[in-house]
């Protein structure tokens, strides 16, 4: 950089001295010296004045590294820091696009993760809930067995006790009637057949 | 409780009769004292009142037997009733005869017919009890016209029903648990 530095001014002042040189020998050439082939040509309808070229290409040679001393190395200093914060914001837009763009792929990530987990969390809620459905209908069916059987032995046992109940009115009833028919048909001798049999059949404990 | 002393009471004089074996006349006098109670149901509320005078009471008792009681009876029952046991005579009376049916191997047996037994059929009764326990029997024989038929006879803790009301009864639990069983 220093190098090409001093190289540019030394080619800067190389050219500012030859401007020097030139714009008076240009004038002088113009003023003082009479060239052939410039009468030629102007006689050919082309008035060039070499003199006045080589003069005018010493003050170029001489405002040249004013002009850019002034203007382009300015233009070219606010191109450049134009040009780097341009770079800047780029990078730094491309560092945020990147960062956008991971922050993007975590959340997708995280994202597929979590619906991952949700999915598993449900079927696994969905397994339990199913589970827990099929012993409760379990135990429904076994206590409404239960109940289907007790439901039956009571009504075997209330059957079997109503006709008990029934056989043992009908006995009641009957015993009663025919009680009555004996007591109104025992007389003397039928009360001294059931004393006989009394003696005869009694056990008499000692 | 009543009757623990009764007990007493009836043991006390049982002994102090047999000792001067008046077991028998002892009894009677009971017998005939009791029996006057029930003929006359004043004389049983007049020893039972607690408002009469105990010596009131005595006066009457030595004028109901006038002199012809045991002296053993006469102190038992001025004993009772000295003790305020009045009420506990009839159940000591009763008490005494089961000692002495128990002293002369006598078994009390309560027959229980429609009607009166006739006679046969009470001396069948009385030799088959006789023979089979080895006791003199001591018969009672109620009357009982609530009764269809058949007899009853009950002594210690026995009792052989022979009337037609038991037989129904012991007929209707055979039917009874057969309908039981069967349902």
């Amino acid at each position: 950089m220093s190098t090409e530095h001093k190289s540019s001014s030394a080619s800067t002042w190389i050219g500012i001295v030859l401007g020097l040189v030139l714009m008076p020998a240009g004038f002088y050439v113009s003023t003082k010296v009479d060239i052939a082939f410039q009468n030629t040509l102007r006689e050919g309808g082309i008035p060039l004045d070499l003199g006045k070229t080589v003069s005018a290409i010493g003050v170029l040679l001489i405002l040249f590294p004013v002009i850019r001393s002034f203007f382009i190395n300015a233009l070219a200093d606010a191109i450049n820091g134009r040009t780097q914060d341009l770079e800047r914001t780029f990078a730094e837009a491309e560092d945020l696009r990147a960062e956008m763009t991971q922050m993007r792929t975590d959340y997708e990530r995280r994202l597929v993760q979590t619906e991952a987990e949700a999915r598993e969390q449900i079927q696994h809620e969905i397994r339990r809930a199913q589970e827990l459905r099929q012993e409760l209908e379990q135990k429904a069916r076994e206590q409404a067995d239960q109940f289907l059987t007790r439901a039956k032995e009571d009504i075997e046992v209330q059957r079997h006790q109503a006709i008990a109940d029934i056989r043992t009115q009908v006995v009641e009833l009957t015993l009663q009637a025919t009680e009555k028919l004996i007591e109104a048909n025992v007389d003397d001798e039928r009360n001294r057949k059931l004393l006989d049999e009394f003696l005869v059949s009694v056990e008499v404990p000692r | 409780m009543e009757s623990r002393v009764a007990i007493r009471y009836a043991r006390a004089l049982f002994g102090a009769a047999d000792k001067v074996g008046a077991i028998h006349d002892v009894e009677a006098d009971l017998r005939s004292l009791i029996d006057a109670m029930r003929a006359e149901p004043r004389l049983r509320v007049f020893l039972a009142s607690p408002i009469t005078d105990r010596e009131r009471k005595l006066d009457v008792l030595r004028q109901a037997f006038g002199g012809r009681a045991h002296v053993l009876t006469l102190k038992a029952l001025e004993l009772m009733v000295r003790k305020g046991r009045e009420a506990e005579i009839a159940l000591m009376t009763e008490r005494y005869t089961d000692l002495r049916r128990a002293h002369d191997n006598v078994l009390y047996v309560k027959v229980t017919s429609r009607g009166e037994l006739p006679d046969d059929y009470r001396v069948r009764l009385l030799e088959k009890l006789r023979s089979v326990t080895g006791k003199s029997v001591e018969p009672e024989f109620v009357s009982d016209a609530s009764m269809i038929g058949g007899i009853k006879v009950a002594y210690d803790n026995y009792v052989l029903d022979g009337t037609v009301r038991g037989r129904f009864a012991r007929l209707r639990e055979t039917l009874r648990h057969q309908a039981q069983r069967h349902s």
